[in-house]
């Protein structure tokens, strides 16, 4: 308990550290990663004699009735999401554009970029965020496969440490329209898209940037398409050091 | 070196149950019953392996 209050007080969180002394709870959830101490190499971390008691690194959500709505477990201990991503993955609530987000004109559109943290730390994962703004008098072909009108679609350049997935599209459910000819799916409006990122340079890759370029085609009210076209953002992200794993291993725990 | 994949989805509460009681001290030593400190909202229950190390 003095040692969560000591990180608690250090890294000022306000939310309960609860003490599960002796892994009991770990245990009886099922959740102690008996394998630890063979594996340590492979989880990036020192062998240690603390390790015997370690749960699996990971997250459950929880919505309002107690039910779990999401789990988010790693197999390495290295690897962390940030807030950011995953309340916009799990809970679908998406952060606010930052001010330092940059914008990307494009013809009829501008695209806002940003990643959930201007830092990196190894194995961290985050998104790219994108938000598109369609001229007014115009539509944008969806990311899903549309009708008559190029898809929208994201490609991350090939960056060495970084490893892109699918974007995703939180909001485009609720901002989809039909368009005039009754098959076409398109927007107008703003949307957001989330790209998952994750940074596996080894330590000391320094500071990268993120480029990736959005495919779309617009159409006007009139109903005339234009021709595709794409946008391409760049994004740049600093290195954050990480802590100092070479610490004396303890006998007293 | 690379562990083989491991379904996380089996290991430990599944997803679409209720998240078992947990009652447990928190970092001022006060017994904290999870569900109860919730109080009707959305929660995220994080374990990490260590706040000292």
């Amino acid at each position: 308990m003095a040692i969560l209050r000591a990180f608690a007080d250090k890294q000022t969180i306000a939310f309960p550290l609860l003490s599960d002394e002796g892994s009991h709870v770990i245990r009886r959830l099922g959740l102690l990663n008996e394998r630890v101490q063979q594996d340590h190499a492979a989880y990036g971390i020192k062998p240690d004699p603390r390790h015997t008691n370690l749960p699996y690194p990971g997250v459950f959500v929880l919505d309002e009735a107690g039910v779990i709505v999401a789990k988010r477990f790693h197999e390495s201990y290295r690897e962390r999401d940030t807030g950011a991503a995953l309340l916009a993955q799990t809970l679908r609530v998406l952060e606010p554009r930052p001010p330092r987000a940059a914008d990307f004109p494009g013809p009829s559109i501008a695209v806002g970029a940003w990643l959930d943290s201007p830092t990196y730390s190894f194995f961290q994962r985050m998104h790219l965020n994108l938000e598109l703004r369609v001229a007014p008098g115009f539509r944008i072909g969806a990311p899903v496969t549309s009708h008559g009108i190029a898809p929208l679609t994201v490609q991350v350049a090939e960056t060495p440490g970084v490893v892109a997935g699918a974007a995703e599209w939180p909001d485009a459910a609720e901002n989809q329209r039909v368009g005039q000819d009754g098959a076409a799916l398109m927007h107008g409006g703003t949307i957001r898209g989330l790209v998952p990122l994750t940074f596996a340079a080894a330590p000391g890759a320094g500071n990268l940037v993120v480029t990736a370029r959005l495919n779309y085609q617009l159409r006007d009210d009139a109903g005339r398409l234009l021709p595709p076209s794409s946008v391409e953002v760049r994004v740049g992200v600093s290195e954050q050091a990480m802590v100092d794993r070479t610490l004396p291993v303890r006998e007293d725990i | 070196m690379a562990l083989p994949p491991r379904d996380f989805s089996t290991i430990g509460p599944r997803e679409g149950t209720l998240f078992p009681e947990v009652v447990l001290p928190d970092q001022h030593g006060v017994t904290v019953d999870l569900h109860a400190a919730r109080g009707g909202r959305r929660g995220l229950v994080v374990f990490y392996r260590s706040a000292d190390w």
